[in-house]
């Protein structure tokens, strides 16, 4: 008998290990009032989900949410496989910027999602609502939680503020490897964003979807972080391909003066210097270049070479 | 004698093959540094982040040492990396839960092939090892 049990019991705390959802348990034990208010984003539309196709369904919530008119019709040739029955995450993303929407992605946190809802940000995830091994991918989107009765609400599937579990969320979000997104109007800044993260997602923008307002994105990460070296060079290039030379310029000065060892700004500064017609400082800029070195070399000589070659 | 058997398996021949295709990229274009090839760049670097967090697994240390190669030696050399083989790693990485033997294999083999190919002198990516 006591055998039995003492099996019972090894079980039971196997299955337990299983399922512990550390993050919901920590903020069990929030006692913030102000972490405690309930929110919910009242403002996000609904889209019932066909068979299937809570792809499509979640995606234009968010993008709806973040002034695209879209229907969830109008996504599911870009989201949908229907052999699979169901959407990727990559083609999720690449739909985002095919309307202009920065994807972020976000720390696998439960914070961090609260956090942006709580900042008007309702948040794109997936869920495996299955098990590991026989899985079943859904997306939906955040909208609100509370905290003081530990619930998640949630525009899911054909359920409209769908109230669930902080820790099912948790334990079904873990199994989708914390998986989330938000699709913000550049200019938009995450609140949780990491300045890598952020530069990354709007230079992906910016190179699939050029047309997109990538300016607003570089200014409000600019207001963020005055002096990182990605946003600056990266904004400084946005101006030199529009042709405002003496505005990159500027940008690659700033550059230079935080980060005097980042060999690509020099180059630029010796480009923009060439092509305005001051060789004497473009060169001095180029060599400097050149003597700090790096991948990007090769690029280095060649603007040597024109400028030792210009009229 | 490990490695030998590991060398001969399909999997593994498949791999080496698709790695001896692996493209050189072009220079980039004369004029400024385009944010697209500083992206890459920062990509490059995030990518040596999460092989080295990866050569920091427990499983993964123990894994190499049981093919007798000290996980540091390998450390030195992900500077060295390209970023498509970094690519294979991280592919790799993403179905890898933790613990799991099999996934884990492919893995190990990977970052194996790496330094045995340049033994074998058909690639450079580890200058003298």
């Amino acid at each position: 008998m006591r055998f039995k049990l003492v099996l019972l019991l090894a079980f039971v705390s196997l299955l337990s290990a299983c399922i512990s959802a550390p993050q919901s348990a920590a903020l069990t034990r929030q006692t913030d009032p102000k972490l405690l208010e309930p929110i919910l984003l009242n403002s996000l539309p609904f889209f019932s989900q066909s068979a299937y196709q809570c792809g499509p369904a979640a995606l234009a919530t968010m993008l709806v949410y973040s002034q695209v008119a879209v229907s969830p019709e109008d996504l599911v040739p870009l989201v949908y496989v229907p052999a699979r029955k169901g959407s990727f995450q990559f083609e999720m993303v690449a739909a985002t910027r095919n309307y202009g929407r920065l994807a972020y992605h976000l720390a696998p946190s439960l914070n961090a999602v609260l956090d942006e809802v709580r900042a008007g940000h309702p948040v794109l995830i997936l869920q495996n609502l299955g098990l590991s091994w026989y899985p079943r991918w859904h997306f939906a989107v955040v909208k609100g939680f509370d905290l003081s009765r530990q619930k998640v609400f949630l525009n899911s599937g054909t359920f409209e503020n769908y109230e669930m579990a902080l820790t099912t969320f948790e334990l079904t979000w873990a199994r989708a490897q914390y998986w989330a997104m938000l699709t913000l109007e550049p200019g938009r800044m995450p609140v949780s964003a990491e300045p890598v993260a952020y530069y990354m997602a709007l230079a992906a923008l910016e190179e699939t979807h050029p047309r997109a307002n990538i300016e607003s994105g570089y200014r409000a990460g600019l207001k963020a972080w005055p002096t990182d070296q990605n946003l600056l060079m990266g904004y400084g290039n946005l101006l030199y391909q529009a042709g405002s030379s003496e505005e990159a310029a500027t940008l690659f000065r700033e550059v230079i003066s935080y980060h005097s060892t980042y060999a690509p700004a020099w180059n630029n500064l010796a480009q923009v210097l060439l092509e305005s017609g001051d060789k004497a400082q473009a060169r001095v800029k180029v060599l400097q270049a050149i003597a700090l070195g790096g991948p990007f070399i090769e690029t280095y000589r060649e603007t040597l070479m024109n400028i030792d070659t210009a009229e | 004698m490990k490695i030998r058997k590991l060398l001969r398996t399909p999997a593994t021949c498949s791999l080496i093959a698709s790695m001896l295709f692996v493209s050189i990229q072009a220079p980039a274009m004369a004029d400024v540094v385009g944010t697209k090839e500083l992206t890459m760049q920062t990509e490059l670097q995030l990518q040596r982040n999460d092989v080295r967090d990866l050569l920091a697994r427990e499983d993964v240390r123990s894994g190499l040492l049981g093919y007798g190669v000290n996980p540091a030696d390998i450390d030195k050399r992900i500077d060295n990396l390209t970023s498509s083989e970094m690519l294979q790693i991280q592919n790799q990485l993403a179905v890898l839960p933790a613990g799991a033997d099999g996934v884990l294999g492919v893995v190990l083999t990977l970052i194996l092939i790496f330094v045995l190919l340049d033994l074998l002198g058909a690639t450079d990516v580890f200058p003298r090892i």
